[in-house]
């Protein structure tokens, strides 16, 4: 049955785009197949080079995905394995936290490339009407300076 | 054979059918939380409105652009919806009602659903357009820093339970319902599965300001229509899957009966509840920015998760101390 | 039917391991990659596998097969200058040949050469038959099958061979940290 279910369902949405094939118009033209840019003329390749970063997270994602393929038997087995087992499981664990420990350290993920620490909080605006009535105090009657 | 595409049937038609109220009632819902109307032309009330809506994308003209591989361009959409459909085949809708009662179940669905990047990935490079390229790289990067975190709840969810079978999986909570142990993990999920659906906060491969449209910005008509449908199958199956692995699944609350017709309404009925919770979150909250979204992923909930299986676990065996 | 598909299954497989070789577009090359990956996860399924099919499909289409897509992407790389280091590659095929000469050893074992006789090989209707009819292929699968694979592989797992996934910890850990390091930029001490 569930075979049938998985080369069923690719066959039911061949069909519904065969439908679609059958039933829709096509007249393209120069102008309606050229790439999305808002209006503009495209400019070199779409294809670009993009930041290490999203490459990292591919890797790393590999590396946990592994990691908790490795949890999932032992999940199942948890009450078969014994307290030996348990302790094993829990060696495991913690040298997967030293990973863990490094990356969020290293702070390689941080995409901004700044800390979200280091940006100026915005005045509270408690401040900031402070600041406004000590302005306006001081400068005479001239509303542009301000 | 033809029983089996009667039952493959059964599943399919309800559930595109399904979808296209999803659709009607996600914009209903943020009309009036918005004070709006929303659709209220065709048909009655604005029922009939989603079946306009594919009608007029199954005449419409699919675009493809010059520059895009068409193979893959036309692949992409395909894969997506496959693989959104295909994993229902593990969902049980009442007691002993599953398509194909799987062992292995939960693994199963994660298995389909972590193929559904390729057709994000795929659609992006072959339009060879910056948006769709951009978004899709976006995109990527989210479904997947997103699958790890799934991936920790529903180990700690099947360590509590001690099976991988959707069916024993609800059989087990016939005592309480696994919200109310697992209440902080269950906060965890919701982000979680906002972020795996690509659902508000966390819509970032679509956000109109920056991208257009995301990975899908050279799709159009039924190709779109693919997209689409497949976003909304995987916000049903999450729906779905926190209803079950949550909120007691097909359970009746304090066993008041066990038909399989109610059974199945009040699984449909709690998914519901979790498909509203979806709407009123996009109605709610802004969007994040991208370095926040894989801040929090890698930073905050994967750690979480990790720290909490080892708190789950180590009182599991420490409960259990009879077995030793 | 299932005994159909495991016959026809490896054959797939190697047509579209012949076709990753020989496709010139490196994104077509990666798709056939999935392809003999997502193959050989549905015979280890029909197998009764089902935990190894499955964490098949989870890291290597999932996971790694997605990094090469990136990497691909990343690379950005024209069809032309394919084909020209292509040309150079094929200087070196008689080394390919002498090293890949003895992995075809490994085909002895293969149902292909199972059979007593040289008829064997010829007799290509039979084949199917012969290999199925011979009980030892597929036995100790379904032994190991009848006990819940996943189950029976975390108990051996974690109190038999505990040293391994110990030692499957470390090397992951150190995965975790060669990437790390070669991505952080020394004088700025951010990403690059």
């Amino acid at each position: 049955m569930l075979l049938f279910f998985i080369l069923f369902v690719p066959l039911f949405v061949l069909i519904l785009l065969g439908v679609h094939m059958l039933v829709a118009t096509s007249n393209p033209d120069a102008a309606k197949v050229s790439p999305y840019e808002c209006g503009m003329n495209s400019v070199s390749d779409a294809r670009q080079k993009f930041q290490v970063s999203f490459f990292l997270v591919a890797l790393l994602f590999i590396v946990f995905d592994l990691e908790i393929l490795f949890l999932y038997p032992l999940t199942v087995s948890l009450y078969h394995i014994s307290l030996f087992g348990f302790w094993i499981a829990m060696v495991f664990i913690l040298i997967i936290t030293v990973g863990f420990i490094y990356e969020l350290a290293s702070n390689v993920l941080d995409y901004a490339k700044t800390p979200s620490s280091k940006i100026t909080p915005p005045n509270p605006p408690r401040a900031k009407l402070l600041a406004g009535i000590r302005n306006y105090s001081t400068s005479s009657s001239l509303p542009s300076s301000t | 054979m033809l029983f089996f595409l009667l039952e493959s049937f059964i599943i399919l038609l309800p559930l595109l059918g399904s979808i296209a109220f999803m659709t009607l009632a996600e914009r209903k819902v943020m009309a009036s939380m918005q004070r709006r109307v929303g659709p209220n032309v065709v048909g009655f009330y604005g029922t009939l409105q989603p079946f306009a809506d594919g009608l007029k994308l199954l005449l419409k003209e699919a675009v493809i652009p010059s520059h895009a591989n068409k193979v893959i361009f036309l692949v992409s959409p395909f894969i997506t919806l496959s693989l959104a459909l295909m994993g229902w085949a593990a969902i049980p809708f009442a007691k002993g009602t599953a398509l194909a009662d799987l062992s292995l179940g939960v693994l199963f669905l994660m298995a389909v659903s972590s193929l559904g990047v390729y057709g994000v990935l795929l659609a992006g490079w072959s339009a060879n357009s910056k948006y769709a390229f951009l978004g899709s790289l976006r995109s990527s990067a989210q479904l997947v820093s997103y699958e790890l975190p799934l991936a920790m709840v529903i180990l700690i969810i099947v360590s509590i339970t001690g099976s991988l079978s959707f069916l024993q999986i609800v059989e087990f909570q016939q005592g309480v319902w696994l919200i109310i142990p697992l209440l902080p993990l269950s906060l965890v999920w919701f982000i979680i599965i906002l972020a795996e659906t690509n659902r508000a906060p966390f819509d970032l491969p679509e956000s109109e300001s920056e991208l257009v449209a995301g990975f899908m910005v050279e799709h159009s008509a039924f190709p779109f229509a693919f997209f689409f449908l497949g976003e909304y199958a995987s916000i049903l199956i999450m729906s779905v899957l926190t209803s079950i692995f949550f909120f007691g699944g097909y359970l009746i609350p304090f066993g008041i009966s066990s038909s399989p017709f109610l059974q199945s309404f009040v699984l449909g009925l709690k998914s519901s509840l979790v498909f509203f919770f979806f709407i009123w979150v996009r109605a709610t909250l802004p969007r994040v920015r991208f370095d926040q979204l894989m801040v929090l992923c890698w930073c905050s909930l994967l750690p979480l998760g990790f720290a909490f299986f080892v708190l789950i676990i180590c009182t599991l065996v420490a409960f259990e101390a009879t077995s030793y | 039917m299932n005994v159909f598909l495991l016959e026809i299954l490896p054959f797939v497989a190697v047509i579209f391991a012949i076709s990753l070789l020989t496709a010139l577009n490196p994104i077509l090359a990666v798709l056939f990659l999935i392809a003999v990956f997502i193959t050989v996860s549905a015979y280890l399924a029909l197998l009764g596998l089902t935990f190894l099919a499955l964490s098949y499909l989870i890291i290597y289409v999932g996971a790694i097969a997605i990094l090469f897509l990136f990497v691909i992407m990343m690379l950005d790389i024209k069809l032309a200058e394919l084909s020209s280091s292509g040309e150079e590659a094929s200087k070196v095929y008689p080394v390919a040949f002498l090293i890949g000469t003895p992995f075809l050893w490994t085909l002895t074992g293969s149902p292909l050469f199972r059979g007593d006789t040289l008829y064997s090989w010829f007799d290509l209707t039979t084949l199917g038959i012969a290999h199925i009819s011979d009980p030892s292929a597929l036995q100790w699968t379904n032994l190991f099958a009848a006990f819940s694979n996943i189950h029976s592989l975390g108990v051996c797992l974690y109190t038999v061979y505990p040293l391994w996934l110990i030692y499957a910890g470390i090397i992951l850990l150190l995965a975790i940290i060669g990437p790390i390091i070669l991505c952080l930029d020394k004088t700025s001490g951010s990403t690059s």
